[in-house]
């Protein structure tokens, strides 16, 4: 597995310190699922191992007034049994119930699906569509991110390698909204997306849109929200035939690849199912 | 849309290999407190052979299944066998342990026929005991019969038990008798069929085998099952390129450079895949089987494959001729169906 030094500091400003001063050669891990393959297959080949997993004030599930806050180390168990989060932000609980198996769910993290930034990141899409912000603490300070420029590129993220993902911020939908996801695999567990699709879903009074937002993974370079197909359908009302009406928006702005799980072809005659597919799940979850 | 189907195959399987010579040998030594030790050279690679072949020296010496000792497949240490091949070792190393057994109860009987002062002919051996036909009052123990085999008659209770299956070579057009017996197999399965991203949810499995005896029936329910499942993976996932989507024979979108080289491509089923699996047996009793036993081997893997693609055509008239039926395939089917015009598949239900 190749040598490297291992540190395990106990808060956020220790691990940003370290990788500060151990400069591009350090890799922050978390739960590990994503790096530990990485190192044995040696497509990572860090010195320095900072492991986070044991920073307590990065795990909490904090309900405001307004806002969800949620804790980058904040497994995908934790994330899919969590009342609250299956609550106010159904598509991101949906997710991590999906992902892999039982025993990656409860050491994956929220924080490590953001830096692993696979296309393919079942916890993404709902981020995506629910505006999620991302704090981010470096050396000296912190700033903010939308989820929604922080992917540049398949597995490439904005982050400099001395800054730490500290938490997500979710804004809590209206009422009248519902959030839902769908995704598609070789099988029904341990699987990585073939495609994945997010919603978000706003009605008024008389069951018109007022809010449409739709997130896919797996078709693009980065996960990326469907503009296009989203804006024709505000005000439109919110049926399946409706929905059904815009599916060449879905097609036109997907690009997707052939790769080992899926061809190019497969992959466009899927996506406008797996949008369907998570705008229905929206719609049953409306509250 | 989801479209039901549901497909039906059977399949006949030889069992032993009758035009290469293909013996078996068994030894059986009983000690002298009635425990029994068992060589063969049957090799157990998780059919459970072991489990079995003890089961019939148990049954047919009358002692606890657990007396029995079971030493296989070990080249300097058991007499010799030609293979777990076939589905050949219930059939053939079932009667070389049956022969070994007949030698057993001879020494056995004779004890104890000098004991009771009765006729060898009349005695019979069962639930701990060797007894006289004709006044069960007069018993006596296989253990006591066992001590004093040893001791008393000075003739241990040992047997050796040899198989040889016939061996009828094929005439010049290849035409003969290949095996002993046959054994039989029907599966149905239901399918559940996503018509816009073509993946096939098998809903149930129904397979019942004809075995012959049933010697351990959780066994031939747990062959049953784990066919049924490696059929599944067969049939849906299984593919050493699963980027060779062809349809008729073309590769519209095939990757050159894709080579599968690590199992983590490779899908096998998960728990979250596995439908409900009926199993089930019929016993048709096979004259020349140990207790009228067949087999039940690799047969269980053969029909399933074959139900579910009759089943995925059943839901949505799509043919599909090369395994795995994957739901790229099975789309490109139900594309071409709905372009020829014609509605996809039979009325669905």
């Amino acid at each position: 597995m190749g040598t490297y030094e291992y540190f395990q500091p106990v808060t956020v400003e220790e691990a940003v310190e370290l990788a500060d001063k151990l400069g591009s050669k350090s890799l922050f891990m978390a739960g590990g699922t994503d790096v530990i393959v990485g190192i044995i297959e040696k497509v990572i080949r860090p010195e320095y191992l900072i492991h986070i997993a044991e920073i307590e004030e990065l795990k909490f599930i904090r309900l405001e007034d307004k806002v969800l806050k949620i804790g980058p180390l904040t497994t995908m168990a934790e994330l899919a049994e969590s009342e609250v989060v299956r609550e106010k932000a159904t598509a991101l609980a949906e997710a991590a119930r999906c992902c892999a198996g039982p025993q990656v769910r409860n050491l994956g993290t929220l924080g490590g699906n953001l830096g692993t930034a696979s296309p393919a990141g079942d916890l993404i899409p709902p981020l995506m569509v629910l505006n999620a912000l991302i704090r981010v603490t470096m050396p000296n300070g912190e700033k903010i991110i939308s989820v929604r420029e922080f992917f540049v590129g398949p597995k490439k993220n904005v982050l400099a390698q001395n800054e730490l993902i500290s938490e997500i911020v979710i804004p809590i939908l209206p009422a009248h909204s519902g959030s839902g996801f769908s995704k598609l695999g070789k099988r029904k567990a341990m699987t990585i997306s073939i495609a994945n699709a997010a919603s978000v879903i706003s009605v008024d009074d008389n069951g018109l849109f007022t809010d449409v937002r739709v997130a896919v993974g797996s078709l693009c370079p980065t996960v990326v929200r469907l503009e296009q197909f989203e804006s024709v359908l505000i005000g439109k009302p919110s049926t399946i035939v409706e929905i059904e009406k815009a599916r060449n928006l879905v097609n036109e702005n997907v690009n997707p690849i052939t790769d080992a799980r899926a061809t190019r072809w497969y992959r466009n005659e899927i996506a406008f199912p797996m949008v369907k597919k998570s705008m229905e799940n929206a719609l049953g979850a409306i509250r | 849309m989801k479209k039901r189907g549901r497909g039906v195959s059977t399949v006949i399987y030889s069992l032993t290999i009758t035009n290469l010579p293909n013996p078996c040998s068994a030894n059986i030594q009983m000690k002298e407190d009635g425990s029994v030790v068992l060589q063969t050279g049957a090799c157990d690679i998780g059919q459970g052979s072991n489990t079995v072949l003890g089961q019939m020296v148990a049954e047919s010496l009358g002692i606890p299944f657990d007396t029995v000792t079971v030493y296989s497949a070990d080249t300097e240490r058991t007499p010799f066998d030609t293979g777990s091949v076939s589905s050949r070792l219930t059939f053939t190393a079932g009667r070389a342990v049956l022969a070994a057994v007949e030698e057993v109860k001879e020494i056995l009987f004779a004890t104890v026929a000098r004991k009771l002062q009765v006729k060898a002919e009349r005695l019979a051996i069962g639930e701990g005991v060797i007894y006289y036909l004709y006044d069960p009052e007069k018993v006596m123990t296989i253990a006591d019969a066992a001590f004093e085999a040893h001791f008393v008659d000075r003739r241990l209770p040992m047997g050796k038990g040899e198989y040889y299956p016939q061996n009828i070579p094929v005439d010049e057009f290849g035409q003969g008798e290949p095996s002993d017996t046959y054994y039989y197999l029907a599966t149905i399965a239901e399918v559940e069929v996503d018509t816009e991203t073509g993946v096939v949810d098998v809903l149930k499995m129904y397979a019942a085998v004809d075995c012959g005896r049933a010697i351990n029936p959780m066994m031939v329910e747990g062959q049953i099952q784990g066919g049924a499942m490696q059929a599944m993976g067969w049939a849906l996932r299984e593919d050493m390129y699963p980027l060779c989507t062809q349809v008729n024979g073309v590769h519209p979108e095939f990757n050159p450079d894709f080579r599968p080289d690590n199992f983590g491509d490779y899908a096998i089923a998960t728990a979250k895949d596995i439908p409900e699996i009926y199993a089930t047996w019929v016993e048709g009793i096979e004259p020349e089987g140990p207790f009228g036993a067949k087999a039940v081997g690799e047969i269980t893997a053969n029909s399933g494959a074959a139900a579910i693609v009759n089943a995925i055509y059943d839901a949505t008239g799509v043919r599909i001729y090369d395994l795995p039926a994957t739901p790229e395939k099975i789309l490109r089917g139900i594309k071409e169906e709905q372009a020829a015009g014609s509605s996809s598949g039979n009325q669905p239900r």
